[in-house]
């Protein structure tokens, strides 16, 4: 007698395309949850890329109606987040690319209306050392040629590894470790003179 | 390790990107050589400088601000949801497809009266027309300024001994040097002869099928119509500048036909020399202006003529525009652009061309061309 056999099959859906999928059939709370996830990120990308907090919130709302818009065409090539920061860096440019940010009023840090976040990395003397140069490095970053500026906030400031920088702004990996050198040596350089 | 070490390495070596074999000899050369690891300590010092400053929350009313944003905003996919939700219902589709077939074929419908109304010119359509049609051929003059278009300077072209063969070949003329020393007189145009027309490529017929329209039609002229036309039986070449509702030309019948098909450009204007032949023997009845009314034909060469907002005046010999000195060089005329030495060439290359008329045409202004005289 011939056995017949049942096999099972399930769709695993990856999360993040299960989040366009809901956004796309209309789950508002898909589209909260990428807030939820990715605002501080794009927030803080596009204040040190811009070195202004009002520009800052001003960018990040353009990034999310953008996301709000095309979220639903995301297909999963690569992750949300990374999406996501192409979005926001896209959108960085563009509006950089108009107005110098250098010319920007910079940003305090603690200043009213900015919460920071607790830092459970660093001790008590790094954080005491962060506000003391706060306002000294972010001048100094936000002097840095664009793309410099992209590779060691997306380094030093996101945490983001070579490779994924690489596949973000779609250059060579000896490109970023360029960038990030050349980037590194002129904040240095920056910061000297303003000492 | 003698060199110092590139910024590259040790910014990469900080960040631990840097292969190990390599790592470990830049590690020992930071051991024994200060400067670098002076540099290596700068790096190291600006990258902890960034990472020291502080993040923060993003303002609360971003979040409200993007929903007032997208509230009445449709989501890239929702908007195609709802055109594929319109075009899904089986009851639709035969509606969406009777409006779509029938916006074509009105676009078909418009397209094809323009293309019958563009050749109407040449008399009532028949099937032999088509093969008329098939043998417009685009190509363009100079929309520049022009000049004189004077017969004498057609001859003057045709009568300089000596005249190179290379000007009727686009791919000799592009190394020939500068239009202006190509057009000189005599060497653009010249007794043609087959060959000559074999050497234009289809390449150029492509080039040329872009604005403009050549209208080759052979018609063999009546000397004694051509004569009053044009004042005297001159053996020259002659041109002439007339408005585009010219007097239909009346065609007589042909050469025999050519043995060899229509495959490139010098075939097809080939086949336009040959389109009386190709139209077996029908005669169109119209005739020139010239022929049939000598008189108003001269009278009307006495006044000037607007075309397409240019003033031409006829001194005699050939049309002036106004503000263009008489004495202007031809080149200024036809061919002051690639397009238009490109024409003239292939006009000149025209071997059955001699007592036919070519008619230019190019945005409204029609410049004819007749090559030679009749046998």
């Amino acid at each position: 007698m011939e056995a017949i056999t049942f096999q099972s099959s399930a769709v695993v859906l990856d999360p993040d395309t299960d989040l366009a999928e809901r956004h796309r059939r209309g789950d508002a709370r898909a589209f909260d949850e990428v807030y939820s996830r990715y605002s501080s990120m794009v927030y803080n990308l596009a204040w040190r890329m811009s070195g202004d907090r009002d520009q800052a919130a001003d960018l990040t709302q353009d990034v999310f109606l953008r996301i709000y818009r095309h979220l639903g065409s995301f297909r999963g090539h690569s992750s949300l987040k990374t999406w996501v920061y192409r979005v926001g860096l896209n959108q960085c440019r563009s509006r950089l690319g108009r107005k110098r940010p250098i010319e920007q009023p910079l940003a305090e840090e603690g200043a009213e209306g900015v919460e920071p976040l607790p830092d459970t990395q660093r001790g008590p003397e790094e954080i005491a050392m962060a506000g003391e140069t706060a306002e000294r490095v972010a001048t100094a970053l936000a002097g840095l040629h664009l793309a410099f500026r992209e590779a060691v906030v997306l380094r030093d400031l996101q945490g983001m590894e070579y490779e994924e920088i690489a596949v973000l702004l779609g250059v060579p990996i000896g490109t970023v470790r360029s960038r990030i050198a050349r980037g590194r040596e002129a904040l240095r350089v920056a910061l000297e003179e303003n000492a | 390790m003698s060199r110092h070490v590139e910024i590259e390495e040790l910014s990469a070596l900080l960040d631990g990107e840097l292969e190990a074999p390599r790592a470990s000899v830049v590690r020992e050369h930071l051991a024994g050589c200060t400067e670098c690891d002076q540099r290596r300590a700068g790096l190291e010092r600006s990258a902890q400088t960034v990472r020291s400053l502080a993040r923060a929350v993003p303002p609360a009313d971003i979040l409200q601000r993007v929903r007032r944003s997208t509230s009445a905003l449709p989501t890239e996919r929702g908007l195609l949801d709802r055109l594929g939700g319109w075009l899904h219902p089986p009851a639709l589709r035969p509606a969406f497809t009777s409006v779509f077939a029938l916006v074509f074929a009105a676009v078909l419908a418009v397209f094809v009266f323009h293309s019958y109304t563009n050749r109407s010119a040449f008399g009532p359509g028949t099937e032999k027309d088509d093969k008329l049609l098939e043998a417009y051929v685009r190509s363009g003059i100079p929309p520049g300024p022009s000049g004189r278009l004077a017969e004498n300077q057609i001859a003057q072209s045709h009568d300089a001994p000596g005249a190179p063969n290379n000007a009727l070949n686009d791919k000799d003329s592009a190394a020939a040097g500068p239009p202006s020393s190509r057009l000189a007189p005599g060497p653009a145009l010249r007794a043609p002869t087959g060959a000559d027309s074999a050497s234009v490529s289809a390449r150029q017929l492509q080039e040329s099928t872009q604005k403009k329209e050549i209208e080759v039609a052979r018609s063999r002229v009546d000397s004694r119509g051509a004569a009053a036309a044009e004042g005297a039986a001159a053996p020259a070449p002659k041109v002439a500048v007339a408005q585009p509702a010219e007097p239909e030309m009346a065609f007589a019948p042909a050469p025999p036909p050519r043995d060899e098909k229509a495959k490139n450009f010098d075939d097809k204007l080939a086949v336009a020399a040959e389109a009386p032949a190709l139209m077996g023997g029908l005669r169109l009845q119209a005739k020139s202006e010239a022929e049939a009314s000598p008189a108003e034909h001269r009278k009307q060469m006495a006044s000037p003529r607007r075309v397409a907002g240019r003033v031409f005046d006829w001194d005699g010999a050939g049309w002036v525009e106004r503000g263009i000195p008489a004495d202007a060089p031809r080149q200024q005329v036809l061919a002051s652009s690639a397009a238009g030495r490109s024409l003239m060439r292939r006009v000149a290359g025209l071997a059955d061309l001699a007592g036919s008329v070519v008619v230019l045409r190019d945005r409204g202004v029609v410049v004819e061309l007749r090559p030679g005289t009749p046998p």
